[in-house]
């Protein structure tokens, strides 16, 4: 018998292709498929054995019941303002510190480049502890330094903006450099304007980063009024015996992870395209 | 003529000073001055005012510190922790907002960390941050290690102070709570303070079941075996099961009924002795025949709550946690089965040696604070502890009265008296009932190793019942490993 002809073969390998993605596109969503639903649902079909898939009534009151039993919108408006002041500085950072790899010469770049990039091989578990005694040291628990400081070095964003300056040609560095541009000016005239969707995934990525971060704000903060959304809704829904009320708990998760969503879909360009950018050159 | 005139005022003055300067030292009135023998009197009785004085005692920094709180009403900022459900946080909130309102000079920056557990670590880790709250609770098994670091106070002084004390006093919670926290620490001392979030197990069963079969509720193990046989022989399901969130709850009150010592009055660990090891064959062999069972292995339950299973009728008896009553009711739209459920005290080995156990928490005073803070944080404790203030949290929450006070608040007598109508409150007083129908509660001693103890009797309650290990060898294991 012979091989299959060519545009049987390519439509197969095409309905193969598309029937693996479709199921791990489904994989995916399920989870949110499950957050929603619970978070409709009645507390009597929520604890309902075997699980209803679908609402059987709607009960759109569990929002407001969630937004009223824990200071969500509290929660949230320190998760924005961490995540601004993380990301505001942070981004600072970042296009300094890759810059400085990328462009400039210096005993010891490389050893120092490994070395940042190493700490991204450490878990963020293994230095909670010394972090934690550095700040009760400083007597910041339960300040916003606390939460914010920590977070304005993170190696990965300068791995990647690294990669991205090293694609901007020599040519443009050193038709800059006859002309007279300083370092920075070089930066900030040329380099980062050809840079602006990688630095938009920098930053975007930081944000990610602040909203679902647990064990490091957890461990500073005590006080509700500097609670993010991540430890401040771990508690929220639970009653004295340690039972969860689910459906608030889904309807308050909905409620925090809409704005992520929603952010990834009116910027998953910029994003895509930053990440792009950032792998071609290693 | 003027001249002599003003020589005549002039002499007349000075006869007028001259008289007057006489009668000063004579005394102003004609009194004689003293006598050697009224002066040497007069410095005796000084010298004797002055060693009065001198031997009277000083003001205690604590004394100062009342005075200052209560009299000269210094402004004074306390941090007070708990560890609760969100759903009875509020009811909490209102009693410090009440708290603060009769007392305007002292803030309270109160907070809800979570669940016992995630309030025992964050304690431990703020002791480290030197950031502890002023007043927190505590669970009984992290004394010892508290006080021996010297992170908390002694609360005695303050119990016992004339003015601020709660000793004697009709507020004063029962005996055995005060004995439980005197337990903790030295005698002479007393570290902790009954918090208003006690409970006590219970048995809870399926009345409708019970009462169709002319039962009424076991008050031995010995009945208890008997119904589970019936009901397994009739439902083929298991007749009993017992909630392990409290890790070594079970063995912890079978073995103490059996005769086990389990913690030693001075300290030492004894559990791997004949009556451990009858109480763990006993459940074990009841669980083989399918007549016990675990909430583990029920199929609705999971985990260490029975109460899933039961209001599906999976089972028909558990021992749980009166404080949970509200979640063995049985709610058919939720899918469960239909069914009225009673509520007794937990059964006994031997009902003229009984052991019933307290459960929760006590509060603790952080050393670092000030003295005025430490007054301060009595007076939240002994606001929260005032019967008054209690009746809501009391009602809504299904915690045991601490004092005879509290159950005596006629709000409260009316909340036990009311009449059977099925809803969460009236199991809730049933339960409390249940409990209170007890003599006194016991307690274990707590050690530096009570929850170390807890964690591994625990594992080897699971091991034994739902791994099926061999009772006698993992005993001896735990034991070993606790020395």
């Amino acid at each position: 018998m012979g091989a299959l002809p060519v545009k049987t073969a390519r439509l197969l390998r095409q309905m193969l292709t598309h029937a693996f993605l479709s199921l791990s596109a489904v994989l995916v969503l399920i989870p949110f498929y499950w957050m929603a639903g619970t978070s409709l649902k009645p507390s009597a079909e929520v604890e309902r054995v075997p699980p209803t898939l679908f609402p059987g009534h709607f009960r759109w009151a569990n929002y407001i019941d969630a937004i009223r039993q824990a200071p969500l919108l509290t929660y949230l408006l320190n998760t924005i303002i961490v995540g601004i002041a993380v990301a505001a500085v942070g981004t600072i950072i970042t296009v300094l510190s890759a810059y400085a790899f990328a462009r400039m010469h210096f005993p010891g770049r490389q050893t120092l480049f490994f070395t940042v990039l190493a700490m991204m091989m450490i878990p963020q578990e293994m230095l909670i502890i010394t972090n934690f005694r550095t700040i009760a040291e400083f007597g910041w628990m339960n300040t916003w330094q606390a939460l914010i400081v920590p977070f304005w070095v993170n190696p990965f964003n300068i791995f990647l903006l690294r990669q991205t300056f090293m694609q901007i040609p020599d040519e443009l560095y050193w038709a800059a450099k006859v002309e007279g541009m300083g370092h920075f000016r070089y930066l900030t005239r040329v380099m980062l304007p050809l840079s602006r969707s990688t630095v938009a995934v920098t930053v975007i990525f930081t944000m990610i980063w602040i909203w679902q971060t647990y064990a490091w704000p957890n461990l500073v903060t005590t006080k509700d009024e500097l609670r993010l959304v991540s430890n401040g809704l771990q508690n929220a829904f639970t009653n004295s015996v340690g039972t969860i009320e689910y459906e608030l708990q889904m309807a308050a998760a909905m409620l925090v992870t809409l704005p992520l969503i929603l952010l990834f879909l009116l910027l998953r360009k910029p994003i895509l395209s930053g990440m792009i950018h950032g792998g071609i050159k290693g | 003529m003027k001249p002599r005139l003003l020589l005549a005022w002039l002499l007349v003055l000075v006869s007028v000073l001259a008289a007057c300067g006489r009668h000063a030292d004579e005394g102003g009135g004609g009194t004689p001055a003293p006598t050697a023998k009224e002066t040497e009197t007069r410095a005796t009785e000084a010298k004797a005012e002055e060693t009065a004085a001198d031997q009277a005692p000083e003001p205690s920094p604590l004394d100062e510190a009342i005075r200052s709180v209560l009299v000269d009403r210094k402004e004074v900022s306390i941090s007070f922790w708990t560890g609760t459900g969100a759903a009875n946080f509020p009811v909490l909130e209102e009693m410090v907002r009440a708290f603060q309102q009769q007392y305007p000079n002292i803030k309270v920056d109160f907070s809800n960390q979570g669940p016992l557990a995630e309030l025992t670590d964050k304690l431990t880790q703020n002791i480290v941050a030197k950031s502890t709250p002023t007043l927190s609770n505590l669970d009984a098994s992290t004394f010892p290690e508290y006080i021996a670091s010297g992170a908390i106070v002694d609360l005695l002084p303050y119990y016992e102070h004339p003015e601020i004390g709660l000793a004697g006093k009709a507020t004063d919670p029962f005996s055995y709570y005060i004995d439980e926290v005197k337990s903790f620490s030295p005698q002479g001392t007393m570290y902790g303070f009954p918090t208003n979030k006690k409970t006590a197990d219970v048995l809870v069963y399926n009345k409708t079941y019970f009462d169709a079969k002319g039962w009424e509720p076991p008050a031995t193990w010995d009945d208890v075996v008997r119904y589970a046989k019936a009901i397994k022989e009739e439902t083929g399901k298991p007749g009993f099961s017992f909630d392990n969130a409290y890790g070594d709850a079970p063995f912890a009150l079978l073995s103490r009924q059996w005769g086990s010592p389990y913690i030693r009055d001075d300290g030492a660990i004894d559990i791997d002795n004949e009556a451990g090891r009858a109480a763990l064959k006993f459940y074990r062999e009841n669980m083989d025949l399918g007549y016990f069972t675990m909430p583990a292995l029920l199929p609705s339950a999971g985990g260490k709550y029975s109460s899933n299973g039961f209001v599906k009728e999976e089972t028909y008896m558990f021992v749980g946690a009166a404080a949970g009553i509200q979640f063995a009711i049985p709610n058919p739209e939720s899918g469960h089965s239909s069914f009225e459920i009673g509520v007794a005290p937990v059964p006994q080995k031997d009902p003229g040696n009984p052991v019933y156990y307290s459960k929760g928490e006590n509060y603790a005073i952080f050393s670092n604070s000030t003295e005025e803070e430490r007054v301060a944080a009595w007076l939240l404790i002994a606001f929260l502890t005032d019967p008054g203030q209690n009746v809501n949290w009391l009602i809504r929450t299904g915690n045991l009265p601490i004092s005879q006070a509290m159950l005596d608040e006629p709000e409260y007598r009316n909340f036990l008296d009311a009449e059977a109508d099925n809803t969460p409150e009236y199991y809730r007083a049933a339960a409390v009932k249940a409990v209170l129908s007890v003599d006194k509660l016991t307690f274990n001693k707590a050690i530096p190793k009570s929850a170390a103890l807890a964690e591994a009797v625990g594992q080897m309650w699971e091991a034994v019942m739902i791994g099926g290990g061999d009772p006698d060898k993992l005993l001896s294991e735990t034991a070993a490993k606790l020395q």
